[in-house]
């Protein structure tokens, strides 16, 4: 694999070549730092972008489009990375040499950023017509996050710690907050997105490079610079007393979110030594902690996950269950933490972690977007390249994984009862 | 061993039948560097009635999903997983509704990890206390798909649309009848089903296929298997009318969903077999209700609707075309599906474009483990072969062919489900 990077004077445009994968895969990433008021625009626009263009008027003329280069995929997302919003355009398309056709890659470089440049829009408001499309879609999926019990519970728990953290935003706003979006205020975000925004473009593929950017300077009319540093970290305050808070549901089963704060973790440790703790811990699988103590010894669940919030510097464990086990649960997570303080694990299962951490990392080579990602953090937040984790996990020891264990300080127990609550 | 050339892809399967006949199916990907195997039992959750020779059983709901999850435990003390883990690698299971897989991801130890594979799945070990263990574990589990209210609307509708069918049955079984499994009935499925013949084993990823086969000859030649009896699935016979033409539900959900369900005998479609027959129905619904059609572009353009996706699946005897919208106007889009249902369009243009998207589809698939895999298991459970030509089927995508099904395709037997929000309901 070869990386390069291109300073585009606007722009940058990193790349990786690679013959592993017969679909080329690009991510055009805009960032800026996160502000509240500012999410349900982001999140609009990028649907909105998606959706049509001033040359492709509906998603019927995009899609009739992208068949016609060979199924290529354009999508888009907003995506919360602690103190950042991305706006990310990812896109997918078959490696040229696979299909007989003169200047595939320009059409598809054309394509794509008449897309993004050219938007459906008149004297600088959207077309009415797909803005309301988009909003009523929108508020729809604002109102679908209810329906998963899993995200409304870790929502509602991450507002129970504080609804004024980062890490409490919604990233596609409220209901009221979209509504208030008219298409003319949505174009002066379109316009935002460039003026105010970072813009980094990842590739990866079996590609010429010099080639690739040459063509995406040729159609990329993006002459904004901006080249601030954003800084990711969010400030999640630690507590002296511990929040309790809970809500009804009409759900069978009760949802119970547990957050600890993990602050003051150094580049190794937010990178490599936290991931190695937690998948001991409890997001390995069949073979972690919790899981062991709460489904296997106690069957009191079937599913557990214990997520390393990074960037907001957060541990988030969910669990469902029955509303009579709550309790038992909630000591049992306390008691599985204070082992792994006490160091009540093998070198055994250090070992096993890491050889399991180290298959994963393997497998991000199979797959062009993990592998692409993780260079993008690599840039972004100088996340180690795959080989150079693998070499600092073969230094962990034991006393890493207690030293971290101890960094973890509970802030937060919400319970989204279950409707069959034992008063 | 045979090489199975996929046409017109550059692609092939190493096929090969072990002395007890254990079908093994591999797919080598230099490229990669993880490799996965499934080894796959032709059991699923809908074989709960079954004969074999002269004696008919019947066994609770659930059982498939309730065996793949104890079939972990290798003795008192010792768990599948935990040897996979130790070994570096990553093993798994799931039932579906026709088969029960166990798999593993490693990138590492590939011969013990087989052989790990199969010991544990070839070794019967079960007990009283396992299973009253593990009902605690998967009623929660079932008690979690009822807090979904995705997986309720697909398995309401298949309720709607068939009568008899097992197919009507959730995969983990009811709560009632997880409670009803008992140890004897773990031991008849396993003894009955889970023989190496009934069997098939499916590799992709980098790895030599010689030396894989003799780890699992060499494997199996440890192992006595009884006289395999070939099982006989009793299914009853699934009545030709929808079960229930139409009906409202209130759910957890906070948009109204509808799924329209065509139910169609698969007897009508004589000469075309199944995976041309679905490939043509996703064509005919790709063109008429997808993303390029005049149809979604208008129901999005008089706001009846945010979203429209269509399905196509085989149920026992029956084919089931279900078309699943969101929307707040209900009687209205009814109405609009209806009449284009009665007035289906085959365009030339449009084939052709989709055609070509299609083969490229098909070219990239061969560069993902998982997904080749999949391919591969569902070739063996559908038609019992890999399917080598099917990049020839695809350019036999054509208006004649589309013709020969689109005429089947009408409202003469139409399930239409409804699904509100609870909270409505109640105000």
């Amino acid at each position: 694999m070869i990386f390069k990077t291109y300073k585009c004077n606007s722009y940058n445009v990193h790349t990786i070549k690679t013959d592993r994968f017969k679909t080329i895969h690009m991510e055009i990433i805009f960032r800026k730092e996160l502000i509240k008021e500012e999410l349900p625009y982001y999140a609009f626009l990028i649907d909105m972008l998606m959706e049509s263009s001033k040359n492709y008027p509906k998603k019927r003329n995009l899609i009739i489009k992208m068949e016609e280069l060979y199924k290529l995929m354009i999508y888009g997302s907003t995506v919360k990375t602690g103190d950042v919003l991305n706006s990310n355009i990812m896109v997918d398309f078959i490696d040229p040499k696979y299909i007989e056709e003169e200047g595939y890659l320009e059409k598809v470089i054309e394509f794509v950023f008449d897309v993004i440049q050219n938007p459906n829009a008149t004297n600088e408001e959207f077309d009415l017509k797909q803005f309301n499309f988009i909003k009523e879609r929108l508020k729809k999926e604002i109102k679908s996050i209810n329906d998963n019990p899993f995200k409304v519970s870790v929502k509602s728990a991450l507002n129970a710690m504080d609804e004024n953290s980062k890490s409490a935003y919604s990233l596609m706003g409220s209901i009221e907050e979209v509504n208030e979006i008219t298409p003319a205020s949505l174009y002066k975000y379109y316009k935002k997105l460039f003026k105010d925004n970072v813009c980094d473009i990842f590739i990866i593929g079996n590609i010429d490079a010099d080639d690739m950017v040459a063509l995406i300077n040729k159609y990329f009319k993006h002459r904004y610079l901006n080249q601030n540093k954003l800084s990711l970290m969010v400030d999640n305050k630690e507590k002296k007393k511990v929040t309790n808070a809970s809500d009804e549901s009409k759900n069978i089963q009760a949802n119970l979110v547990m957050i600890y704060n993990v602050n003051n973790l150094d580049d190794v440790e937010k990178h490599i030594k936290f991931q190695v703790f937690n998948y001991i811990f409890g997001s390995g699988g069949l073979t972690s902690k919790l899981y062991k103590k709460i489904r296997e010894e106690n069957s009191l669940c079937y599913g557990i996950s214990s997520m390393f919030l990074k960037y907001d510097q957060l541990l988030v464990i969910h669990i469902s269950l029955d509303n009579k086990n709550i309790k038992k649960a909630i000591s049992l997570v306390k008691k599985c933490l204070k082992e792994m303080v006490n160091g009540i694990f093998l070198e055994e299962d250090l070992a096993d972690a890491i050889k399991n951490i180290n298959l994963a990392l393997d497998y991000t080579y199979d797959n062009n977007s993990s592998l692409l990602n993780n260079y993008v953090f690599n840039v972004f937040d100088n996340l180690p390249l795959i080989e150079d984790r693998k070499k600092e996990l073969t230094k962990i020891k034991k006393e890493d994984v207690i030293n971290v264990a101890k960094k973890l300080k509970l802030n937060t127990i919400y319970v989204l009862n279950g409707k069959d609550m034992e008063q | 061993m045979k090489e199975i050339e996929l046409e017109g892809l550059n692609e092939k399967i190493y096929v090969y039948t072990t002395k007890c006949g254990l079908k093994v199916y591999m797919w080598v990907n230099e490229k990669v560097t993880t490799t996965l195997m499934n080894l796959s039992v032709k059991y699923g959750s809908i074989h709960n009635k079954f004969k074999v020779g002269k004696k008919a059983y019947e066994v609770p709901n659930g059982i498939a999903h309730f065996l793949e999850h104890i079939k972990f435990n290798i003795d008192a003390n010792t768990v599948a997983h935990d040897e996979f883990y130790k070994l570096g690698a990553d093993s798994n299971a799931f039932t579906t509704f026709e088969y029960t897989s166990y798999l593993f991801y490693a990138n590492n130890h590939l011969n013990e990890c087989l052989n790990l594979l199969l010991d544990y799945v070839y070794t019967p070990y079960f007990t009283k206390k396992m299973i009253t263990k593990e009902k605690g574990i998967i009623i929660e589990e079932a008690n979690m798909s009822l807090d979904d209210p995705y997986n309720v609307m697909f398995f309401d509708n298949l309720k709607a649309v068939l009568q008899k069918s097992n197919f009507r049955n959730i995969i983990t079984g009811e709560v009632e009848d997880i409670k009803e499994i008992y140890l004897d009935d773990i031991k008849l499925v396993y003894d009955t089903f889970y023989h190496p013949k009934n069997m098939f084993l499916s590799i992709t990823g980098n790895f030599n296929p010689y030396e894989m086969i003799k780890v699992i000859e060499d494997n199996l030649a440890k192992k006595t298997f009884k006289k395999f009896v070939e099982p006989v699935i009793i299914t009853e016979q699934e009545p030709k009318k929808v079960n229930s033409e139409y009906k409202e539900e209130f759910l957890n959900i906070s948009y109204p969903q509808l799924k329209y369900s065509i139910k169609i005998p698969l007897n009508k479609f004589k000469d075309i077999d199944i995976v041309d027959l679905k490939m043509i129905i996703n064509l005919i619904l790709n063109i008429n209700f997808g993303s390029t059609s005049d149809f979604k572009e208008e129901l999005i353009d008089k706001e009846l609707i945010t979203n429209l996706s269509y399905y196509v699946d085989k149920y026992d005897e029956y084919i089931v075309i279900t078309i699943n919208v969101y929307t707040n106007y209900v009687e209205e889009v009814i109405k609009r599906i209806k009449d284009k249902i009665d007035n289906l369009v085959i365009n030339e243009n449009d084939i052709m474009r989709k055609r070509n998207a299609e083969i490229a589809t098909l070219i990239l698939n061969y560069e993902d483990i998982e997904q080749v895999n999949m391919m591969i298991q569902k070739d063996i459970i559908n038609c019992g072969k890999i399917i080598t030509d099917m990049k020839q089927r695809v350019n036999n995508l054509t208006k004649d062919n589309l013709a020969k099904v689109v005429k089947y395709i009408n409202n003469d037997n139409v399930s239409v489900s409804v699904f509100l929000a609870k909270e409505n309901q109640e105000s």
